[in-house]
């Protein structure tokens, strides 16, 4: 199978993925900064939930990057083609498990269970997990486009399902709503749908890059889950300050 | 109105301290007790029913009797206090008919109860000879208790003439602690297990109990209270220790490695381990002459007489009513006097001061926020606001409704503030003041930001149990917005409940954040869905506190449209 460039297909859209990566790349690295500050100014009990979102970024910033890499490359090399929609996968992950994170910090916040909020062997795991699917992308010799997009077909609905569950599991808390953790995971979970939606785009270009239609929405989406990373930096910014 | 077990724990408590034969005709009732589904309920009971054989030997029989028929471990405790007679330092007259041991076992033994003695004002013709008020089945704060004829007719003063028919000084002054002041008791937990050595077995066995109360609102201090208790060696001491262990399941080995380590008794009684507003200021107050008590404001708004009286004191802060002109008005105003010692400096003082002080004005047009009329700088800084009466912490509990009207004024009030640039800082019951009109409270901020410039909670009169953990640990990040809405559910809690949360320090003074209870576990009348608001306005960590007073305002409006 001949690789043909992946995102960018539609004519006009290219620039649109390539505002879009960057936009995603910096955000989450800004991201990533600040939750890791953060993360060092707070109680233990909380690090984990910070760790998780500083993984978010960390991730975001690679996926944005190599993105906005691929899309600014005319020819874009078979490896790159190949990663975009797989980090995307793996960054949806991140998603979802910065949701379950934030729920596991709720439950066991605030309690003398409040060091159980940390499960080391857990978090270790679900980072292999994460760098596991980002590496299963990187060389394409390994995995062919059409493996790759099979996997993030099969695997986007299960995140977002995922993600989904403890997004509800935080709905049905008592009295959750107005928080900054409650503002946190509304607006990650967005960034998980929009870019899931993104993901699932990709996946279909690589098999399919004369779709414009799929090529544009996956622009849309991508550019719909950077707004949504905004109202995440900003929050976050604005807990900063008081920690 | 409290809740009905508060009622009841001071009920019982008060006709023990007062009559022990009131207690005695009521003896069912108490025997009851041990029935309640309050654990303090139980035992007081508990103690209420060791202790009357020690007056009324006669009743032992018959009390042991109707314990046993009782499933409750307190019922356990009180059958095997009464069957424990082999105490050598027994003073009791178990078997002598009814009269009580000779007169010098029933002398007060200020010598052997150090502070607890010598700061009882209960003692002799002190004004707590009648029935001590507490709780809500009294008349409100502030007022007169019950007289004496609420017992029976001259029942007090049959008891004082005849120190055999009642406790003495000593288990009175624990009892009034427990019953009336109980967020005093870890402050005087030195006093108490100390007593747990005293000669008196009756004495014993009220700071047995009260210890153990203590241990209810301090969970996490149970192993150092087990800890320290084992080094006063009494059989008293043994059945505090099962209980304790009964109900917090007490570490061994932390208490034994405590015992190693902790220092000899002398030298731990003396600590003031609770309540920086306990100790009085050693540096003199320049704005206010201490001798003359006059106060000669540099202000041309403000002009005063030599009338100035000490109303509250802290570390750093005290506050005066003072009779002058406001205006060329003559009235009455709040005066409060920022006197720095120890490690804060003047002239840091002096600096921090500016801030707040324009923090506060740029908000005290604010309905429920104190006006400021004046302040200075020299000698030290200085403020004339609005005259209170009292703070909100001296209504108490509040209807529920009215509980959270009030608190939604406050959010709102805190919400403007915030808006305006300024954050409290300090928001807690003592910091809102109260001006009742004919018709309601009308609830007032003052202090606006002096805690958060002034060397922080710890600096002013702060309840440490109303302080947002980051008031009292670096940990848990900086003093700002997020710490007034943790103030503003502690105070949500205090209205709900007349009580307080639990104190955040372990015995050793350090730091432990605590969960401020469920209000309806606290008084079981008020509905379950405020639990959550509060708990998620007092969350120990920031990400989980509402994120603005107007969040909470908005739960607390949906709650009262609800009902």
């Amino acid at each position: 199978m001949t690789l043909t460039p992946l995102v960018g297909a539609a004519p006009g859209t290219r620039l649109i993925w390539f505002v879009g990566f960057v936009l995603m790349a910096a955000l989450s690295l800004w991201m990533a900064i600040v939750a890791r500050r953060i993360a060092t100014a707070s109680p233990d009990s909380q690090r984990s939930l910070w760790g998780y979102y500083t993984l978010v970024g960390a991730v975001g910033a690679v996926v944005g990057g190599v993105g906005a890499g691929r899309t600014a490359l005319a020819e874009p090399p078979t490896a790159v083609a190949a990663l975009v929609p797989t980090l995307l996968l793996g960054y949806t992950f991140v998603c979802a498990l910065s949701l379950r994170e934030a729920q596991y910090n709720a439950v066991f916040s605030n309690t003398e269970l409040e060091r159980f909020g940390d499960y080391p062997t857990r978090r270790g795991a679900e980072v292999g997990i994460v760098v596991g699917i980002l590496g299963v992308g990187l060389p394409p010799l390994f995995v062919t486009p059409l493996v790759s997009a099979a996997v993030a077909v099969l695997l986007v609905p299960a995140i977002v399902v995922y993600g989904g569950y403890f997004f509800r599991e935080h709905l049905r808390g008592t009295a959750t709503q107005g928080t900054l953790v409650d503002t946190l995971v509304r607006h990650v979970l967005l960034t998980l749908v929009f870019l899931s939606g993104t993901t699932l785009a990709t996946a279909v270009l690589l098999v399919a890059p004369d779709a414009v239609i799929v090529d544009s929405l996956g622009a849309t989406m991508l550019l719909l889950g950077t707004a949504s990373l905004v109202a995440v930096v900003v929050k976050f910014r604005q807990h900063a300050v008081s920690v | 109105m409290s809740g009905p077990h508060r009622t009841t724990v001071g009920q019982i408590a008060r006709t023990v301290a007062t009559d022990i034969d009131t207690t005695v005709e009521n003896l069912p009732t108490v025997v009851e007790a041990l029935d309640h589904a309050d654990r303090t309920v139980r035992l007081t009971a508990m103690w209420a029913l060791v202790v009357i054989p020690e007056f009324r030997p006669e009743a032992r029989d018959g009390v042991v009797a109707q314990a046993d028929s009782y499933a409750a471990v307190e019922a356990q405790f009180v059958v095997d206090v009464l069957s424990d007679n082999d105490d050598p330092d027994e003073e009791t007259t178990a078997g002598d008919g009814g009269s009580v041991g000779s007169a010098t076992a029933v002398a007060p033994t200020a010598d052997e109860t150090g502070s607890a003695a010598t700061a009882d004002p209960s003692d002799g013709s002190s004004t707590t000879d009648g029935p001590p008020t507490f709780g809500e089945d009294g008349p409100g704060p502030g007022e007169n208790g019950p007289g004496p004829s609420e017992n029976g007719p001259n029942t007090a003063e049959q008891a004082d003439d005849d120190p055999r028919r009642r406790l003495t000084p000593e288990a009175r002054e624990v009892v009034q602690t427990v019953v009336e002041e109980m967020w005093r008791a870890p402050e005087r937990t030195p006093s108490l297990l100390r007593l747990l050595a005293h000669d008196r077995r009756h004495v014993r066995l009220t700071a047995m109990w009260a210890v153990a109360l203590v241990a209810e609102h301090h969970p996490t201090n149970v192993d150092h209270l087990a800890a320290r208790a084992r080094q006063h060696g009494s059989r008293e001491v043994s059945f505090l220790i099962d209980i304790l262990d009964y109900y917090h399941d007490v570490s061994q080995t932390e208490a034994t490695q405590l015992d190693a380590t902790i220092a000899p008794p002398e030298q731990q009684l003396n600590r003031t381990l609770w309540g920086p507003y306990i100790t009085y200021p050693a540096v003199e107050d320049r704005v206010v002459g201490e001798q003359s008590n006059t106060f000669t404001p540099n202000s041309t708004t403000v002009t005063a007489v030599n009338s100035v009286e000490l109303v509250g004191l802290s570390h750093h802060e005290r506050v005066y009513v003072v009779a002058g002109t406001v205006d060329d008005e003559y009235t009455k105003f709040n005066l409060h006097t920022y006197v720095p010692e120890g490690r804060y400096a003047i002239k840091e003082f002096q600096r921090g001061f500016q801030p707040a002080i324009d923090g506060w004005t740029a908000v005290d047009g604010l309905d429920h926020v104190v006006s400021v009329h004046a302040h200075g700088r020299t000698p030290h800084p200085w403020v004339a606001t609005d005259y209170l009466p009292r703070p909100l912490w001296e209504v108490g509990q509040l209807p529920p409704r009215a509980a959270v009207e009030t608190t939604v004024e406050l959010c709102d009030a805190v919400a403007t503030m915030h808006q305006g640039g300024t954050a409290h800082g300090a928001v807690s019951p003592w910091s809102v003041g109260v001006a009742q009109t004919t018709s309601a409270y009308v609830p007032r901020f003052t202090r606006v930001g002096m805690a958060a410039n002034l060397g922080g909670p710890q600096a002013l009169r702060i309840d440490e149990r109303f302080a947002p953990p980051e008031a009292l640990s670096e940990e848990y990040g900086s003093v700002g917005r997020l710490s007034d809405v943790y103030g503003l559910g502690v105070t949500l809690y205090r209205l709900l409940t007349g009580d307080a949360p639990p104190y955040p320090r372990d015995l050793d003074g350090r730091f432990v954040p605590v969960d401020v209870p469920d209000p309806s576990a606290t008084v079981p009348e008020l509905p379950a869905a405020i639990d959550p608001i509060v708990q998620t306005a007092t969350a120990t960590e920031k990400p989980w506190r509402y994120e603005s007073a107007t969040r909470l305002a908005q739960q607390l409006r949906g709650l009262l449209k609800d009902r």
